[in-house]
């Protein structure tokens, strides 16, 4: 099938009509723009933010945090998924185990995590990664096992060693699940994030949301809003990036 | 490599039923039967890729092994790889440095006229191009034996001709044994210097015919074969 390329206006026309109702749907009156804000509302609050400084502390540590979670889930998932797919009988014990600890809401962690390991960096990241690496156990073992089924059977037929087999053709056979589970974990782990910052916390944007919130100033908390998205949107276009590069298919 | 009364059972169902028949060095045999009749699995036995068997396997070749070059209806490129990384494969796969499996596929498309599409990817390149390439895959390994399950389903006559040329000038001056499974009587004919027919499942041996005449008397000869055994 072939796929014209859309005209860039078209994208933005949804935006460009949805940002215009907003601003003209509470115009004139002032409990609707201190309910919703407004498009204009939230620009200057953004102006003010950046000018003043502060805001960059909030998003460095949300970054930072996000980060930090996406690698050690990241990796952590992946590496524990392809040993899963490789091992049938440690995949058989740790299954029941594995759904369990999955089914955990990552919101009821995270007083645990901060319990254990304070109210610092150090914990969000924890949450992030923990948000992150049952999607990343889960596409790093199924990205395996089809490579296996689809792939290996010629390696099979020269009786080849199996860690050539895995570096060969199962792990790179993974790397786009695992790409793919990267780009669905970016939210995921911004999640986690701010899950942790919003419960207890003394920077970053859950904080600073958290704080805007408590003041009823909606400009600010959608101004928040609009830089977790931004972070997101970078995440994911450098995950895009890396899937292009290591997957030319 | 001599076969003798070799037996397959899935449960109670008889799947090949005491089928012998020998492999000589040097020429390309092919097991011609109806699709379903269980050539898949004896060409699986013989590359040592189901040990479930009964009967004997006279040969000098381990099995499943590197000599052993096994190429199913299954095979499939690597999506990720260049049609060239991809000749590569089985080399770098029985522990050849990866520089020098480069260079021995590089030397073994050009052999087989395939240079033009080794920076290619998979997806590049047409089903019979494609078909072409798997073979040089196979053939880089140099292996002694040749197992190739209708390596030929998805090629146009000229296609077919030339892929066959390939498969018998390697056959003939490595002095290695070819082995084909088919449905197709023309596929039969053009690759192999003698056909055993097959009957439906359970898998038996009717008939062998060699190449001693023209090619039409042979093919009348197979076809005459085919047709009595699935009567």
């Amino acid at each position: 099938m072939t796929h014209k390329k859309t005209n860039v206006f078209l994208i933005f026309l949804p935006a460009i009509i949805f940002l215009g109702l907003w601003e003209f749907g509470v115009m004139g009156s002032e409990r609707l723009r201190f309910l919703f804000a407004a498009p204009s509302l939230i620009f200057q609050a953004g102006l003010a933010a950046l000018s003043t400084g502060t805001i960059y502390k909030d998003v460095f540590f949300t970054l930072a945090e996000t980060i930090a979670g996406l690698c050690w889930g990241m990796a952590a998932g992946t590496i524990v998924g392809l040993l899963l797919s490789w091992n049938s009988t440690l995949n058989d014990i740790s299954r029941p185990y594995i759904i369990l600890l999955g089914a955990i809401p990552i919101f009821a962690l995270a007083p645990v995590t901060i319990m254990w390991f304070g109210i610092g960096f150090l914990s969000k990241a924890i949450m992030a990664g923990f948000a992150v690496f049952f999607v990343a156990l889960s596409q790093a073992y199924e990205g395996a096992r089809i490579a296996n089924k689809q792939y290996a059977g010629f390696a099979r037929s020269l009786n080849a060693r199996p860690t050539l087999m895995i570096r060969k053709i199962i792990v790179p056979g993974a790397l786009d699940w695992v790409f793919n589970g990267f780009k669905m974990n970016v939210g995921l782990a911004l999640t986690g994030a701010f899950i942790a910052e919003f419960v207890s916390s003394e920077a970053g944007l859950g904080n600073y949301i958290l704080r805007a919130s408590s003041l009823y100033d909606m400009p600010k908390v959608f101004f928040g809003l609009l830089l977790m998205s931004c972070i997101a949107i970078l995440l994911t276009s450098v995950a895009e990036a890396a899937q292009k590069k290591f997957w030319p298919h | 490599m001599q076969v003798t009364n070799l037996t397959k059972k899935h449960g109670d169902e008889l799947i090949i039923a005491d089928a012998s028949f020998a492999l000589e060095p040097g020429k390309v045999t092919c097991l011609l039967g109806a699709s379903g009749a269980g050539k898949t699995t004896i060409l699986k036995i013989l590359g040592g890729l189901d040990n479930d068997y009964s009967g004997t396997i006279e040969s000098a070749l381990a099995r499943p092994s590197a000599a052993i070059g096994y190429l199913s209806q299954n095979d499939k490129f690597l999506p990720w790889r260049s049609v060239h990384a991809n000749v590569a494969l089985g080399l770098e796969l029985t522990g050849q440095h990866r520089k020098e499996a480069f260079i021995k596929a590089e030397e073994t498309l050009a052999r087989l006229h395939l240079s033009d599409f080794q920076k290619k990817m998979p997806h590049q390149i047409s089903g019979g191009m494609l078909q072409k390439a798997l073979l040089a895959r196979t053939l880089a390994l140099e292996p002694k034996l040749l197992l190739l399950d209708e390596p030929m389903s998805n090629m146009d006559m000229l296609a077919r001709q030339e892929y066959a040329r390939m498969i018998r000038d390697y056959i003939i001056s490595t002095k290695s044994t070819g082995l084909i499974v088919t449905h197709s009587i023309e596929e039969a004919c053009i690759l192999a210097d003698n056909v055993y027919i097959l009957s439906a499942k359970p898998a038996r041996i009717i008939a062998e015919i060699q190449r001693n005449d023209a090619y039409e008397d042979y093919v009348a000869k197979v076809t005459a074969a085919l047709m009595k055994a699935l009567q």
